[in-house]
């Protein structure tokens, strides 16, 4: 069954929590749980989710769900799934599932999804990217993109914010030859829960990017959260892709997908200039970012398509 | 000691303001100061503390202040019962209000008009300032005007200034008028149980069977505190504190696609019926042909087409929805962000200030 | 059934007849062995567990926690700079009251870089929660391995439990050990019951939240006082029916070897007890009153029992392989809180040796009696905190020396 709008669980696994207005990351974490359904067995570092999730007793989640170390999300998934196996009590539609940010995923916690996709145990991880420790007050994390003010880059007259690019994280994922993983965005929420579903489906080890705008640390209204999200697709300035391992694909080395590949690229000066963290951007660097952007979609074009 | 506790929301500058009023008051020698917020997990949006302290010694005290000389209230929203508790006797409170007060100690000041006239936009927090230094003895006017060139960004001086001084005239001249009333309305902050009740006194059922819920129960430590495995979805209050504006439905122009459902962050949108008699592939069966956010017309002929695709979907979940009553907002948990107003296509959702809604 | 095995591959007997569900492992030098014989019981099928090849110490604790929340026995072990990596999950584990079993192999923490055996890494973590107890040889070692999950699993207990093997010393030393049957084993440990700290799909929970000022206090002090109060009852208990299953029985959270009437006794932490019980037994055949404390568990501190035992003596030694820098040994400072809060003034002398594997003599064991007795006597000037083989006076009074 394809999950849409019209037919996704009435039940809300994850609400009444502390986000802020408009987070990003509460949403994916919403319309994924809408998907996995309440026999989920969600694990979450330290982080934005799990300090707005569960404080007790202002408890925000329906299914079973639980804290990890920061860097421990997916051996601690690991751990709920062997533990669950061994003992014979995992429900047929059970998925256990890890919800970490970009910095918990993608620097102190790529230790331990290395080491989950390498055994290749039955886990789907999910980084809800919003390009900056957010938990602690927006500073620079390895997702963080080149130009981006945090607090620990701050954009003056030397420099103008972040001076690396962001780590690709998705292909560094890919490159363990996963069974699946995607990159999604929350302005395209179909696209996300479809994804959602298809990793619930496949077995081992599943991994999903999704870009989850956080308009405290991006510097936008609390309302365009959704709709910048989508944005940062239409730029091309993120993508919307699937690699299938070897098994699932039936492909030596596996297969990338790209599943939107827009005709027409949308502004990107217009996107980077409705955000408060690219304020400093010069026009220099706006040039940049889309030379960069079009080198990235000239290799995706040639090599992921069909 | 003189004592300052202020209520604001996340974002407004409550603990900007309680810092440089404690730069303030520890310029001179032998004044000293603290100034601190309140750690939460709560986040932008959420009502929030920020203390000062102001005293002639070193202040030894690092607590939060339960009693205070002068409250301050950054959003009037945030002023409900129980503000009488956190003031010492003779003690002031102050509130960013249009509103008038029944009670002596309830000092409102227009502090969105004060700072709107002058940055174009309402940042209260440094209206404030010039407010305590017509109140407060311990706080000279020169010295919050050199603590806001110390401490705020270069480009901020000049305007923020302009609104000390605009406030304390502002204060002065209210002062010698003097006026006071009983305070207008009695109500709830900070999601306490009783907010909002009134919202869910009429909200239908939510149809969810796995969500969620209030408690009210005691929690006894022998009980709950040897292990950290607790009820899942176990809630104890409401998010509704943290919204000065809310999303209203138009029922009539509601066509039932949903979209405020999908895209509500806190999912307090929600269906009040099963629409699974809605006919197959809906408006988000197609992933990446979305046109969200682009806004069609509400006329009934444009959900024929939707970026070419039949949009039969929608047009038939309007009427199987709105046969049902539609969809509705659980308003003791939307934290009215607009995401929802934003994902409406057909401009059925509007976003109104509370106070609007108190009236309605 | 009589085997000639070290340290490790007891331990691991041990957990084989624990039936563990999970077992998380991650090589360290020189708990390797452990984690080997282990995978070999899964491969053969004599061990039927989950056995997760983690990529750190960090993760081995992480995913036995998740394990645990699952309601499923684990297990895992660590040594030295490995448990210091996992440190942080220590308190997780501690504070989510999982009752993972955890073998240590006590190994000196870098720098200098050294595998060798010392007390540095285990001490040093003295205060993140878990219950620790030492193992004086390799039979105490595979009975350690079962007994820990009955503590731990205790349903007012529920605490993690650290059992530590001294590096080398026990480790990789080969001795008899009587090897029980998983009859005997399955009648000694019921399975593991996690209701009420596991994930139920009936009533969904949710584990290891966070907890703001007012309530985190309780938490803490729950945990505090469960172990405090509930595992010294449930480690009494489970030797008792230790003793029942097994026909061996031990001596609880201290062993007393000829306190009773001592004027000097030596407190020993792990496997240098072997070494000291020899050196009393002679001294007293030599008219000297010596006694040795050994401390099983030194967390829960058994302070009353320290204290009682050591109240009527005229000098105390305590002679341990670590050292808090800049202060003097844990143990010392946990045996001296139990002397004071106890109203004993006994005087008390820190010997620290055997750090980085170094050998603690039979000599040195002697000379430090015969330092506490001419300390007592007044006829030596003992200093509070001494380091043998350097500057410790019982090196010079022991006369061969080292």
């Amino acid at each position: 069954m394809v999950v849409n709008v019209k037919n996704m669980i009435d039940d809300e696994l994850f609400f009444g929590h502390k986000a802020c207005a408009g987070c990003g990351g509460s949403l994916a974490l919403r319309a994924a749980l809408k998907v996995l359904g309440p026999n989920a067995v969600a694990a979450l570092p330290a982080g934005c989710m799990s300090a707005v999730g569960f404080n007790f007793p202002q408890l925000a989640f329906a299914n079973n769900a639980m804290i990890t170390p920061f860097a421990a999300t997916a051996s601690v998934l690991t751990g709920i799934e062997a533990g669950l196996r061994a003992q014979g009590k995992k429900p047929d539609d059970c998925t256990v599932v890890g919800f970490a940010g970009d910095g918990g995923t993608a620097d102190i916690g790529l230790q331990a999804l290395s080491g989950a996709i390498d055994r290749n145990d039955d886990v789907l991880y999910i980084c809800y990217d919003n390009e900056a420790y957010m938990n602690t007050g927006i500073q620079k994390s390895s997702l963080t993109p080149f130009g981006a003010k945090t607090t620990t880059t701050p954009a003056g007259s030397n420099v103008h914010g972040c001076l690396t690019q962001k780590k690709n994280l998705f292909e560094i994922v890919a490159a363990h030859g996963i069974p699946y993983a995607a990159t999604a965005s929350v302005g395209y929420l179909n696209d996300f829960i479809r994804k959602v579903e298809r990793a619930r489906d496949v077995h081992g080890t599943r991994y999903i990017h999704v870009i989850a705008p956080c308009p405290t640390g991006w510097g936008c209204g609390v309302d365009e959260t959704v709709d910048i999200a989508k944005d940062i697709v239409d730029t091309g300035l993120w993508y919307l892709a699937e690699y299938e391992g070897e098994r699932v694909s039936g492909q030596p080395g596996g297969r990338f997908r790209l599943n939107r590949d827009p005709k027409q690229f949308a502004s990107v000066p217009a996107y980077l200039r409705r955000q408060g963290r690219f304020r400093a951007f010069s026009d220099d660097e706006v040039a940049a970012v889309e030379q960069g952007r079009d080198a990235k979609w000239e290799v995706m074009r040639r090599e992921w398509r069909g | 000691m003189i004592e300052v506790l202020w209520h604001g929301r996340g974002g407004q500058g409550a603990f900007t303001a309680a810092r440089l009023l404690g730069a303030a008051a520890s310029m001179a020698d032998g004044r000293h100061a603290l100034a601190f917020p309140s750690f939460g997990p709560e986040r932008r949006g959420a009502p929030m503390r920020a203390f000062t302290k102001m005293d002639d010694v070193p202040i030894g005290d690092r607590s939060a202040v339960a009693q205070a000389d002068y409250v301050v209230y950054l959003d009037d929203t945030l002023l409900g019962d129980g503000w009488e508790c956190e003031l010492k006797p003779g003690g002031l409170v102050l509130a960013n209000s249009t509103r008038t007060f029944d009670d002596p100690r309830i000092v409102a000041l227009d502090a969105d008009g004060i700072s709107t006239a002058v940055l174009g936009r309402p940042i209260p927090n440094t209206v404030f300032l010039g407010a305590l230094a017509a109140l407060c003895d311990r706080v000279e006017l020169a010295d919050v005007e050199e603590a806001v060139r110390q401490y705020m960004p270069a480009k901020l001086h000049a305007k923020n200034i302009e609104i000390v001084q605009a406030a304390r005239e502002a204060v002065s001249r209210r002062d010698e008028g003097g006026s006071a009333r009983r305070p207008e309305r009695v109500e709830q902050a900070e999601g306490s149980p009783v907010a909002s009740a009134e919202n869910t006194a009429t909200a239908p059922q939510r149809p969810a069977s796995r969500i969620p819920t209030l408690r009210s129960g005691a929690l006894d430590p022998a009980e709950f505190a040897h292990s950290t495995c607790f009820e899942g979805g176990y809630l104890t209050v409401k998010n509704a504190g943290w919204r000065n504006i809310r999303p209203v439905i138009d029922a009539a122009v509601c066509t039932g696609c949903l979209q405020c459902y999908l895209y509500c962050p806190d999912g307090a949108v929600y269906k009040t019926s099963r629409s699974d008699a809605v006919n197959e592939g809906s408006c988000g069966a197609s992933d990446c042909s979305e046109s969200f956010p682009k806004r069609a017309s509400a006329r009934e002929e444009s959900l024929e087409l939707q970026d070419g695709v039949p949009h039969e979907a929608a047009a038939s979940g309007r009427s199987a929805v709105r046969q049902n009553g539609g969809i509705e907002i659980d308003y003791d948990f939307c934290k009215g962000c607009g995401v929802c107003a934003k994902a409406c296509r057909f401009g059925a959702i509007t976003m109104i200030p509370e106070s609007e809604a108190d009236a309605r | 059934m009589k085997r000639f095995l070290s340290g490790d591959e007891a331990l691991a007997e041990g957990v084989r007849l624990a039936r563990p569900q999970v077992i998380s492992a991650y090589p360290i030098t020189p708990q390797t062995v452990v984690v080997e014989r282990l995978s070999e019981m899964v491969e053969d099928g004599s061990l039927a567990a989950e056995y997760v090849h983690v990529e750190s110490e960090h993760s081995a604790l992480s995913c036995a926690i998740g394990a645990s929340a699952t309601g499923a026995r684990t297990f895992t072990a660590t040594s030295s700079q490995g448990l210091l990596y996992m440190a942080e999950c220590l308190t997780y584990a501690s504070g989510g009251r999982f009752p993972i079993v955890m073998m240590n192999a006590n190994r000196a923490t870098a720098l200098p870089w050294n595998i060798y055996g010392d007390q540095r890494d285990s001490l040093s973590l003295l205060d993140h929660g878990w219950i620790q107890v030492y193992a004086e040889n390799n039979q105490e070692a595979l009975d350690l391995a079962l007994m820990a999950y009955a503590v731990a699993e205790d349903p007012a207990v529920r605490t993690p439990v650290m059992v530590n093997l001294d590096g080398f010393a026990l480790t990789h030393t080969y001795e008899t050990v009587d090897v029980p049957t998983p009859e005997q084993a399955d009648a000694f440990l019921p399975p593991y019951d996690g209701a009420g700290n596991s994930f139920d799909f009936e009533n969904p929970v949710s584990i290891g939240f966070s907890a703001g000022p007012d309530y985190d206090r309780y938490f803490k002090y729950w945990e505090h006082r469960d172990m405090l109060e509930a595992a010294p009852r449930a480690i009494k208990e489970a030797e008792a029916r230790f003793a029942e299953v097994f026909g061996r029985r031990y001596s609880g959270m201290i062993e007393c070897v000829a306190c009773d009437d001592a004027d000097v006794v030596l407190v020993t932490l792990g496997s240098v007890a072997g070494l000291v019980r020899g050196v009393v037994e002679r001294l007293r055949a030599q008219g000297v009153r010596a006694g040795m404390l050994r401390i099983r568990y030194l967390r829960p501190m058994p302070s009353v029992l320290v204290a009682t035992a050591l109240a009527g003596a005229k000098a105390v030694g305590v002679l341990e392989k670590d050292v808090s820098f800049g202060a003097e040994g844990t143990v010392y400072t946990n045996v001296n809180s139990a002397l004071q809060q106890a109203g004993a003034r006994v005087p008390t002398y820190n010997f620290i040796g055997g750090l980085g594997g170094d050998d603690i003599s039979e000599a040195q064991v002697e000379g430090m009696f015969r330092a506490l007795a001419q300390a007592a006597d007044g006829t030596l000037d003992l200093p509070h905190v001494s380091f043998l083989g350097i500057d410790s006076p019982a090196d010079a009074v022991s006369e061969g020396g080292r």
